[in-house]
């Protein structure tokens, strides 16, 4: 990549918002400004965002689903169900934020002694809390153990356990999470002899069976963590009143007695009670290369399997030497090389390289409220880009995080008529706003009003290094666009800006990187 | 990076599918569209699919009943699964005894849709509508939830939970004369992209998706009127209307449905049985609305389900959570053109699998366990697809006429 394109790479993948025409002239004027750049990209509220998105696309935690949240009960009666859904299910992913942002060790999510809530989440599980409304750290109240995410109850809220499972899902979510370590990602051969509607004989197969006690004799201590936290399907769906003070009940530690028979151990290792878990994960070689791994997936858009192998053990090193700060992580993955690979002329190696990225939901939310001011809501105030009930995530290519897991990293046919709609409504916002405001107050379009050939390649110019981080002031391309607008449109100045924002918001410049 | 992943990669394009081809000349297969209708959650086979013996497994009211050949467990509270198999069981190919060899929804799901264990693999519906019908405007038209498009994700649209898709298509954006200059614009912003860093590889395959989508989403506002109205989640009937007329306009060349029931039952095992009627009600739907548009010769309706129940109830009567779990064998079935109707594979009386002979799909102690991935590339044999150019194992084709 030039440095102008890796600046633009480095803002979209950490913050979702394109580089200001600033920062675009100081790295065309000296490509070593960037790693400056890079930094201050790590200390936006954008780049805390993108903490969120990308450990939800890795724990699958934000899901829509009525049934497995509190019915509407005071004080959250009249809270639209969609909200209440974001809120209880962000819980973690925010103090995974915090403890990012805060430069606090990475491990710290595993081991923190605090978490964060709004007051839709300290409503719900009773926790302290100011009037205002932002997420704000805070504490359980139960005595919980200091355990970060661990101790939250929406992991085991999202990955509700049959009560003939026994955690063991929710441990394999954790492990797969944090680990990668899947325990489904093998084949498991039932023995046809193997009653499995018998607990008893699934007990005992488990224990003495080879192939079934090769997993069970590790995750089955591992889902024994989770006794303190209600199973069943029905779960928090059937609250009667808040705040819920049931889900987690410590006393209900020692059921293993009574579920899997294998007391709570980490792969073997003693370790007690939640809290002994999260240091275990956090001292797991493993969880530092998960990490790893999926920042780096992250922020490249390579899938996990196809990641430089030495790479990843070259960041994974520097990582833990690091003291495990997460931002330093995501720095020296966007200033790498891998990172700013553009493309290969070789046929064969061509198919590895991913030279062009895709913007996600999100970003492309972000990019277009960033660029224009344009907030895409639906009825209930959920952005319709992140949001499936009304709004079009998975649609543009995102993931539901239930059914659909993994994103689509390449234009389709829903997520282009996404792209186009949402580019055509930021662009009449922004027209409309610029036309209406006062030359110094105008977000976007500096001359909303020009129709003459000169002052149109001047705006054009300056939308291209505002849009596309290009500084070229070659504008025959727009121009030729705007002018068949304005034709087209009869001499309305209005509609063709409009049109012609709408053509370079969604352009293969602006929705890829 | 694998043979397997380069073909995989390469099959964005017909040139490179016929990379992919096995050595030496395929049998002429008959294209055909394809509707799956996936039973996400379990279904027990009991009800229905694979009748047991009352002494091995805890079954149901009702009876064995044969149609043309088919041995179906039927009752009077089901009286839509009689009628289905009444009607159609001369065109349907019964399959039982598939492993998926997990016992986790989302692996197992993942398993009998794309025959493989990975997340960015295809399932059979994209792979059809990717090889055979890329030139529709939604090749893989998805109205249910559960896909896996993979490396074919431009030929793949999903409608959204609430049809949100009209609302794109609805007009309010730009006019018709604007969006041919915002095409034209688009298509040669992508050439000059294309010509600095696209020419080649993932590169190039992005740029394609951009310019095809666009395309694509043009042909999809022409026809609007074929997408229904926005509203509620589409009920399973509704899919199924939304799916012959996907299909009879071209619209589409596969198209995935859910029931939109709840299968994964357990101690409410007992709603097996309205959902089986309620299914196959559906079902006949489909298919007798398939045989009106004169397309039933050309389509193959696969029902699927990516595990079915314990044979047994777990726990005792005093247990609150008596009721049926998971068990990694189910049972798989298709209807529609160049069917070999019948039974194929099999289970024990415990309702293990059995082994079998894939050439013939009969029992066969020292024959093959009959695995999720054979099943699969069996169905894209029936559909005219190659399997060898997706898949890495033989083919339960017995079932192909």
């Amino acid at each position: 990549l030039t440095p102008t394109d890796h600046l633009v790479r480095a803002s979209m993948a950490l913050r979702g918002i394109r580089p200001t025409v600033a920062d675009v002239r100081a790295v065309a004027a000296d490509p070593d400004a960037l790693p400056a750049i890079v930094d201050r990209y790590l200390r936006s509220p954008e780049f805390g965002a993108t903490i969120r998105e990308l450990h939800n696309e890795t724990l699958l935690l934000r899901i829509q689903r009525p049934e497995f949240v509190p019915p509407p009960l005071d004080p959250i009666a009249n809270i639209p169900t969609p909200q209440v859904e974001d809120s209880l299910f962000s819980e973690p992913l925010h103090l995974i934020e915090d403890v990012v942002m805060t430069d606090q060790p990475y491990t710290r999510i595993v081991t923190a002694d605090y978490t964060l809530a709004d007051q839709l989440v300290a409503a719900v599980w009773g926790l302290p809390h100011s009037t205002g409304p932002n997420w704000e750290r805070t504490a359980w109240l139960d005595g919980r153990p200091a355990a970060g995410i661990l101790a939250s109850p929406a992991l085991p809220m999202r990955y509700r356990s049959a009560a003939n499972n026994m955690n063991r899902g929710r441990a394999n979510a954790l492990a797969r999470g944090l680990l990668c370590h899947d325990f489904l990602a093998g084949d498991v051969q039932i023995d046809p002899r193997v009653d499995l509607a018998d607990p008893a004989v699934v007990a005992n197969a488990v224990v003495a069976d080879p192939a079934c006690a090769s997993c069970h004799q590790t995750l089955d201590p591992l889902a024994s963590y989770f006794d303190p936290y209600l199973t069943g399907a029905a779960g928090i769906s059937q609250a009667g009143a808040l705040p819920i003070d049931w889900y987690y009940a410590p006393e209900r530690a020692t059921d293993w007695f009574l579920t899997t028979n294998r007391p709570p151990s980490y792969f073997g290792q003693d370790a007690a009670g939640l809290d002994g878990l999260g240091r275990a994960i956090a001292a797991d070689p493993r969880f530092a290369r998960c990490a790893v791994v999926h920042f780096a997936s992250y922020l490249t858009q390579v899938t996990e399997r196809d990641l430089p192998p030495a790479w990843i053990a070259q960041l994974q090193e520097a990582f833990v030497a690091d003291g495990f700060n997460a931002k330093h992580l995501a720095r020296a993955i966007v200033l790498s090389d891998p990172f700013r690979v553009a493309y290969d002329s070789d046929l064969v190696a061509a198919e590895g390289v991913v030279g062009l990225q895709q913007a996600r939901p999100a970003q492309l939310s972000r990019m277009l409220a960033d660029l224009t001011g344009f907030q895409w809501q639906g009825s209930v105030g959920l952005d319709n880009l992140d949001d499936d009930l009304e709004g079009y995530r998975v649609l543009a290519g995102g993931i539901d995080s239930f059914f659909v897991t993994q994103p689509v990293h390449t234009t389709t046919v829903t997520s282009a008529l996404v792209v186009q709609r949402a580019a055509f409504l930021a662009a009449t916002f922004a027209v409309d706003h610029d036309r209406a405001a006062p030359a110094a107050d105008r977000t976007l379009v500096a001359d909303p009003f020009a129709t003459d050939e000169a002052p149109v390649r001047a705006e054009l110019a300056a939308l291209q290094a505002r849009i596309f981080a290009d500084l070229s002031g070659d504008t025959d391309a727009t121009y030729e666009l705007f002018a068949a607008a304005l034709a087209a449109d009869g001499g309305d100045a209005r509609r063709a800006w409009i049109v012609t924002l709408t053509g370079m918001l969604s352009d293969v410049k602006a929705v890829t990187y | 990076m694998k043979r397997r992943d380069f073909l995989q990669l390469c099959g964005a394009t017909a040139g490179a599918y016929a990379i992919g081809a096995r050595a030496g000349t395929p049998p002429p297969r008959t294209p055909r569209r394809l509707v799956c209708v996936f039973v996400t959650g379990g279904w027990d086979t009991t009800y229905a699919l694979d009748p047991k013996d009352p002494a091995y497994a805890n079954i149901p009211a009702g009876r064995v009943q044969t149609f043309d050949g088919l041995d179906i467990f039927v009752d009077e509270s089901r009286p839509n699964v009689t009628a289905f198999f009444e009607r159609y069981a001369g065109a349907t190919a019964l399959v039982r005894g598939v492993s998926t060899d997990a016992i986790n929804h989302n692996e197992c799901q993942r398993r009998i849709a794309t025959g493989t264990r990975e997340e960015t693999r295809p399932d059979f519906g994209a792979i059809v509508a990717h090889d055979l019908g890329n030139d529709r405007p939604v090749p893989y038209l998805i109205l249910g939830d559960t896909a896996w498009t993979g490396p074919y994700a431009v030929s793949a649209g999903r409608i959204g939970g609430t049809n949100q898709i009209v609302t794109l298509v609805d007009d309010g954006g730009p006019t018709a004369g604007e969006r041919a200059i915002l095409n034209a614009y688009a298509e040669a912003s992508a050439a000059r992209t294309r010509a600095i860093r696209g020419s080649a590889g993932y590169n190039k395959r992005r740029l394609d998706d951009y310019v095809e989508a666009m395309h694509r989403g043009d042909r999809l506002r022409a026809m609007r009127d074929r997408l229904g109205p926005r509203g509620d989640a589409l009920a399973y009937t509704a899919q199924v209307q939304l799916a012959v007329d996907a299909l009879q306009r071209d619209l589409a060349q596969a198209v995935m449905i859910s029931t939109r029931l709840f299968w994964d039952t357990h101690a409410d095992n007992y709603l097996q049985g309205a959902q089986h009627d309620t299914t196959f009600a559906g079902l006949t739907q489909l298919v007798d609305g398939l045989a009106a548009a004169n397309l039933l010769d050309t389509t193959v309706v696969a029902v699927i389900s990516e595990m079915s129940r314990t044979p047994m109830f777990s726990g005792s009567a005093a247990d609150p959570h008596i009721g049926k779990g998971h068990w990694p064998v189910t049972s798989a079935f298709v209807v529609g053109g160049g069917v070999r109707a019948g039974v194929y594979g099999a289970t024990d009386a415990y309702s293990g699998a059995v082994p079998i002979e894939l050439s013939t799909g009969a029992p066969d102690l020292n024959g093959t366990r009959l695995l999720y991935s054979h099943f699969v590339a069996g169905l894209l044999t029936l559909c005219g697809v190659d399997p060898g150019a997706h898949l890495e194992v033989p083919a339960l084709d017995a079932f192909v006429g």
